[in-house]
C-alpha cells in the first residue's frame, strides 16, 4: 500500500482529471493518491469521477480555493 | 366494506384459477426480458459529431472527449463539414488541385490553430485576446487537447464526403492515431454503442 501525491494546482478542467487518471493507471490496487487541486470544477468533478470509475474517495478537504482529495484505487481495476 | 372488497378478489375467481398458466406467462416474460438484456450492447461510450469550425465548439468537443477518456469511458469524435478544418495540416505536401479546390482551401481554416471564435472574433483580434486569456488561465488549448486525446485513446474519424466536398484528401490532414475517412454508418454504429451522443 503506497501513498502517492499529485499536485494539479494551476491546471484547469479537464487537465486535473486527466492527470489523476494517468497516475491511477500506474499505481497498484489499494494504493492511495492524494490529489491537490485549485481548479474550481475539481470538487464536484472528482466525486463524479470516483463514482464513475469505482475508486474510493476516502477523504475530501477544502481550504479556500484549494482542495485535497484522497483516492484509494479499487482492488479489482474496473 | 367497499375498500375490503376491492382488495379481495371475488372468491369464485380464486377458486377457478389454475396457477400454471400464470407461472408460464411469468416464465416467458422473464425469458423475454433476459433475451433483451443480453441483446443490449454495453452503453457507456461518448460519441460526438463535430460539424463546426468554431474554436469554442471544437474546444468543447475535445474537452468532453478527453474528459470521457479520463473517466475510463470510450470516446469517439466524428468530424464532418466545416469541423474537418481542425484536422487540416497547415502546410500539406503540394499536389495538383483544381481551381475550385484551391479557392475552397483558402477559405476553410488551415488547421486547429487557425480557427476563430463563433462570437467576439472581431476580425481575429478577439480570438487572439481570448487565446491569450486561456493561456494565462492555464486552460489547455487545442494542441494540448489533441495530444491528450491521442494519449487517452480517443478515437477520431473524418467524414469522407466532407473531405471530397472541401477538395481535401487524407494526406492534407494531420497524423492522428487511427484517424480514417468514413461515413454515416461508422458514426451511427459507434453512436449506437454510446450512452452519450452530442452534435457540436
Amino acid at each position: 500500500m503506497k501513498e502517492h501525491i499529485l499536485d494539479t494546482q494551476g491546471m484547469k478542467c479537464p487537465k486535473p482529471l486527466f492527470e489523476v487518471h494517468r497516475l491511477i493507471k500506474s499505481v497498484a490496487g489499494g494504493d492511495t493518491v492524494q490529489v491537490i487541486a485549485d481548479d474550481p470544477a475539481f470538487p464536484l468533478d472528482i466525486e463524479a469521477w470516483c463514482r464513475r470509475t469505482g475508486h474510493a474517495l476516502r477523504d475530501f478537504k477544502r481550504d479556500g480555493a484549494r482542495s485535497v482529495a484522497l483516492i484509494e484505487k479499487a482492488k479489482a481495476t474496473p | 366494506m367497499n375498500a375490503f372488497n376491492l382488495r379481495q378478489p371475488p372468491a369464485e375467481s380464486v377458486a377457478s384459477e389454475d396457477p400454471n398458466p400464470r407461472l408460464e406467462a411469468l416464465e416467458s416474460s422473464v425469458a423475454e426480458l433476459r433475451r433483451r438484456v443480453e441483446a443490449t450492447p454495453p452503453t457507456s461510450g461518448v460519441a460526438l459529431l463535430v460539424s463546426s469550425a468554431d474554436l469554442d465548439r471544437q474546444m468543447a468537443a475535445l474537452m468532453i472527449a478527453t474528459g470521457a477518456a479520463s473517466m475510463g469511458v470510450e470516446a469517439y469524435v466524428f468530424f464532418a463539414f466545416f469541423g474537418i478544418a481542425a484536422l487540416r495540416r497547415p502546410a500539406p505536401p503540394p499536389r495538383p488541385r483544381s481551381p475550385i479546390d484551391r479557392v475552397l482551401g483558402w477559405f476553410l481554416p488551415k488547421g486547429r490553430n487557425a480557427l476563430g471564435l463563433s462570437h467576439m472574433h472581431f476580425g481575429g483580434l478577439g480570438t487572439l485576446m481570448l487565446q491569450k486569456r486561456m493561456r494565462d488561465h492555464n486552460v489547455p488549448d487545442l494542441n494540448e487537447l489533441f495530444a491528450m486525446a491521442a494519449e487517452g485513446g480517443v478515437r477520431m474519424s473524418v467524414c469522407a464526403t466532407s473531405l471530397d466536398l472541401m477538395g481535401l484528401q487524407r494526406g492534407d490532414l494531420i497524423d492522428y492515431p487511427g484517424l480514417e475517412a468514413c461515413g454515416v454508418g461508422t458514426f451511427l454504429s459507434r453512436g449506437h454503442d454510446s450512452r452519450v451522443t452530442l452534435f457540436v
